[in-house]
């Protein structure tokens, strides 16, 4: 019954949310036993995260090659499978995770490949640094275009607007997805992929939800068209606000040349999310020191994996870049120097519901469409009332979850108890990710 | 904005309307293109205060937090195990109904409770399976009961006897009590009122049995007591605790019972008038099977079951339409029914090898299986080894297997059987093409774990199966049988043999049964050590 667990080593759950899907869950559960492992171990521990290799036998004569450096953590197989990481990668961390591998020198093998990869990181470095626009005027013109065709598609979205005010919403209810659809396409068209599908969500706030979040939509849409007619007298982070929302692009490049943010950062939990043609995850953070949030998405086309690099519940120390906008919030990971995982949340500091609320309301002040935001709330207990479940903290101040939520394996781990969790306040509630107990991570 | 601001519902209300019909709303700022624009303006900066205004609410009322856990959890890895069963990412479902049941079996016999996180499935399983309830109320813990009463869902959960101690005796009806080994500490079985007025029904049938194994009189005192005023699952769920130390106070209670007014209460009292020697209720079905079975002037043996049931016999039990199953007729049921009430040593005024007597006479009418199936009822019953093997070793014996209402009566025999003789019973019959069925219904009795010499005859037997042509599936019935019933330790053995099999020239249909049962073996050796 006892449990050690290092500070570097990873909890099996945490292995096992790196997983593209159920099946690879099971498979890499299956191989998780020494029997079918020889030459395997791994080194580090403590501070540096090192990496886990090992020889799986597989149908062919020769055992598949696999390792994973933990830092990032990349993965690297000889078998066929295109999941990633495969069953074998899992398995091994399964293994490691489960304290069953001797800490031991890498062999040859592991070491080229290590080699190849810091090698690859460099010139990616180098061509990126090279690189620059081929022709400056040619980029300018492509970018007047863009703006003209934006321009016209939310002109005629503000007449749209309009038009369903002087009708009144009392019968958008009626309305079939046509409706709201051709609106969608129209932006499409237009370059304004972000507000596109703003609209395109409309059909499902006119149907069975009270027509105050319809409203709220329409106008914030509304907003979203002054502010871009203003776009050239507004702040540049409030530009950049309007222009994100628009759905004009901005470039990983862009991103990656602002200036990094370096922190500890407590990886709260991720969200998965199917739009059309695309899955979303949202990975949500929180600096220790800054105490900032970061929100890193990732989008794979359906039955594809999706990007497992960042594991709820782990800590990692890494640079994190912003996008440009007035209360920056998405983020890409530019480099990671190391992962540091015990099951507790390395130091990072939660907040009060009040505190949380009053900061939600800060970010709203610098961008009014933001419809997500992060809490990582201490001393919660979660309680039902007129059957809606909310959580309290220790002041009594409440906040509700979203209706369709029955939290049981959070009422049933904390018994009543205060809880830490990591949720995502949202207009209609909050949406749980994570929940600590006695420092011991919780998937919800 | 030159007017004052309006509030949200006025707002909300125009827009739901529509400006065309209420005309320009004066708080409309003049600066607006339009009315609708304007109205959607005004809307923007209401709704973004109100979203950044957002207090929190105050009128939640904490919840009563959870009792502490007595008893310890289950360590890490046993309870990752149950997640995984409970997930439904391994193995199928029925296997995955059996190894959850022996997981929650391992883990109330060491006295531990699952790991909370894993509860809401564990009362889910419980829901949707009648027969792990009694388990997952043990193994829940007090972190489970208190679940249950906030979930209407659950609450079959606050039903059952939580204590570990109580379960075995609310469960297990047809093993008499009286045998275990030590006799029960005073403070084990004392009367409890409290628990006896405000317990639930799991826990009051619990309280009794226990009680009935200190002093079965005074036990019974209680039970009638409390009688008139219980509803009937009650009254059936109580009376079966009379089983326990059943003697010859409990006749005059019984008899009554025979006329109440539910039927499950009647075949309680039924069943255990028929287990209790001497009394009135075997006398009076003796004297019917003597009328039926009877000897004729040269000695011979007459059958004749009775031709229709007078109220009398259906009050004993006897039911006038008793159904045709197992393809019996009336007739043959209640012969049937009064050759298993009625006492053994009845037929020793017959011959004095009554059994060599009655089970080799010649079946000229038909009637002689089901007068062979009511003796073997008797024998399980009053436990008679030498009747249950003369009763086995019968040539027709293969009767025994069929089931009446769900009992099949050589399971009573073969229960009495030591274990060694009853395998090889099993044994003789693995290798006959012929008696398949029969294979599987003996070794479904052969108590787990098998024997090791049994288990690796089945295994054996299965390797030969799947080499053959057509004859697979009898293969992976065997498996399925051997998933429950092997020995665990027996896993790397059949791992051997399923690598023999794969690497064997032929690619066989069935190589995968054998495959699968090395992987359950395997889990369930790992399940039981995380238990330990």
């Amino acid at each position: 019954m006892s449990e050690v667990v290092t500070d570097s080593r990873w909890s099996t759950e945490q292995v096992l949310a790196l997983a593209p899907d159920a099946s690879s869950q099971k498979a890499g559960r299956g191989l998780a036993t020494l029997q079918k492992w020889h030459d395997i171990g791994h080194d580090g521990g403590g501070e540096q995260p090192g990496g886990v290799w090992g020889l799986c036998k597989g149908s062919g004569s020769k055992p598949y090659q696999t390792c994973v450096d933990l830092a990032e953590p990349a993965y690297r197989c000889s078998c066929p499978s295109r999941k990633f990481p495969c069953k074998h990668a899992l398995a091994l961390l399964l293994l490691w995770a489960d304290g069953k591998l001797a800490a031991g020198e890498p062999p040859e093998w592991v070491r080229e490949w290590r080699d190849s990869r810091a090698a690859r990181v460099e010139r990616a470095k180098t061509r990126q640094a090279n690189a620059g626009p081929a022709d400056p005027a040619a980029a300018a013109r492509t970018a007047k275009r863009r703006a003209d065709r934006v321009t016209a598609g939310l002109d005629e979205l503000d007449t749209w607007l309009a038009d369903q005010v002087r009708a009144g919403l009392a019968g958008a209810g009626q309305h079939g997805y046509k409706h709201w659809d051709s609106m969608a396409a129209r932006l499409v068209d237009a370059q304004a992929s972000t507000a596109a599908s703003t609209v395109k969500r409309l059909a499902g706030f006119a149907v069975g939800q009270p027509a105050d979040a319809l409203l709220t939509e329409l106008a914030l849409l509304r907003m979203l068209v002054a502010g871009h007619r203003r776009l050239d007298d507004l702040p540049p982070g409030l530009a950049a606000t309007v222009r994100q929302h628009v759905g004009y692009p901005t470039s990983t490049e862009e991103v990656l040349a602002t200036p990094a943010t370096r922190d500890r950062w407590l990886v709260l939990g991720r969200q998965d999310e199917a739009a059309d043609k695309l899955t979303v995850r949202r990975v949500w953070l929180r600096g220790r020191q800054t105490a900032r949030p970061a929100l890193v998405l990732a989008f794979a086309a359906p039955g594809q994996a999706l990007n497992a690099d960042l594991v709820p519940g782990t800590v990692i120390d890494a640079d994190v870049c912003f996008y440009p906008g007035g209360a920056p919030l998405r983020a890409l990971v530019s480099q990671q120097h190391g992962v540091t995982t015990g099951s507790g949340t390395g130091d990072v500091s939660g907040s009060t519901v009040a505190a949380a609320l009053d900061d939600h309301a800060a970010a709203l002040a610098a961008d009014p469409w933001l419809d997500r935001w992060p809490v990582l709330l201490d001393d919660v207990v979660v309680a039902v009332a007129d059957g809606r479940w909310h959580v309290i903290d220790a002041a009594g101040d409440a906040l509700p979850l979203q209706s369709s939520v029955e939290p049981w394996v959070l009422v049933a781990v904390a018994g009543g108890r205060p809880v830490r969790v990591a949720a995502v306040w949202t207009p209609t509630g909050l949406q749980l990710m994570t929940a600590w107990l006695d420092g011991k991570m919780v998937a919800l | 904005m030159t007017t004052a601001t309006p509030a949200w519902t006025e707002v909300m209300s125009t827009a739901l309307v529509g400006t065309d019909r209420t005309g320009p709303p004066t708080w409309v700022p003049p600066t607006a293109p339009d009315p609708a624009s304007g109205l959607l303006e005004v809307a923007a900066l209401l709704a973004v205060s109100r979203r950044a205004g957002r207090t929190p609410e105050r009128e939640v009322a904490r919840p009563e937090p959870a009792a502490d856990e007595a008893r310890p959890t289950v360590g890490k890895a046993a309870g990752n195990r149950l997640t995984r069963l409970l997930d439904g990412n391994v193995f199928d479902a029925d296997i995955r109904g059996e190894l959850i049941r022996e997981w929650l079996g391992l883990a109330a016999g060491r006295g531990l409770v699952a790991p909370p996180q894993s509860l809401p499935a564990l009362l889910d399983a419980g829901r949707a399976s009648r027969e792990l309830r009694s388990l997952v109320a043990v193994v829940g813990g007090n972190r489970a009961r208190w679940l249950a009463e906030q979930r209407p869902s659950w609450g079959y959960l606050l039903e059952e006897a939580d204590d570990p101690d109580e379960v075995d005796l609310t469960e297990e009806f047809d093993h008499p009590y009286e045998e275990t080994a030590a006799p029960p500490s005073a403070a084990a079985v004392a009367w409890d009122e409290t628990r006896w007025q405000e317990g639930n029904a799991g826990t009051r049938a619990a309280l009794l049995a226990r009680a009935r194994r200190g002093d079965p009189d005074t036990a019974r005192e209680h039970l009638i007591a409390a009688w008139s005023k219980e509803p009937a699952a009650n009254r059936e769920r109580f009376i079966a605790t009379l089983a326990v130390r059943l003697g010859p106070g409990d006749e005059e209670f019984l008899e009554k019972a025979l006329d109440d007014r539910a039927k499950a209460v009647r075949q309680q009292a039924v069943r255990l008038l028929a287990r209790l020697s001497g009394s009135a209720y075997q006398e009076r079905m003796a004297q019917r099977a003597r009328a039926a079975v009877r000897l004729d002037d040269s000695g011979g043996l007459i059958i004749e079951p009775p031709a229709e049931v007078d109220p009398a016999m259906v009050r004993d039990g006897l039911s006038a339409d008793p159904g045709n199953g197992a393809g019996y007729g009336k007739r043959a049921w209640w012969l049937e029914a009064l050759v298993a009430a009625t006492p053994l040593s009845t037929w020793r005024d017959y011959a004095p090898d009554p059994a060599t007597f009655l089970l080799s006479r010649p079946d000229a009418d038909g009637w002689a299986e089901n007068l062979m199936r009511g003796l073997a009822r008797a024998a399980a019953r009053e436990r008679d080894v030498e009747w249950a093997r003369q009763l086995l070793a019968a040539p027709s014996a293969k009767a025994l297997l069929r089931p009446s209402y769900g009992v099949r009566p050589a399971e009573g025999l073969y229960e009495l059987l030591p274990p060694a003789e009853l395998s090889e019973h099993a044994r003789d019959l693995l290798t006959d093409d012929n008696a398949s069925q029969q294979v599987y219904q003996l070794l479904m009795m052969c108590p787990a774990p098998w024997p090791a010499d049994l288990g690796t005859a089945v295994l054996d037997r299965v390797v030969v199966l799947i080499t053959r042509q057509r004859q697979g599936y009898r293969a992976d019935a065997l498996c399925q049988l051997a998933i429950r019933k092997l020995s665990p330790s027996a896993a790397a053995e059949v791992a051997a043999r399923a690598a023999a099999l794969r690497n064997d020239e032929t690619q066989y249909t069935y190589e995968r049964a054998i495959e699968r049962l090395a992987e359950v073996l395997y889990f369930r050796q790992k399940m039981i050590e995380e238990l330990a």
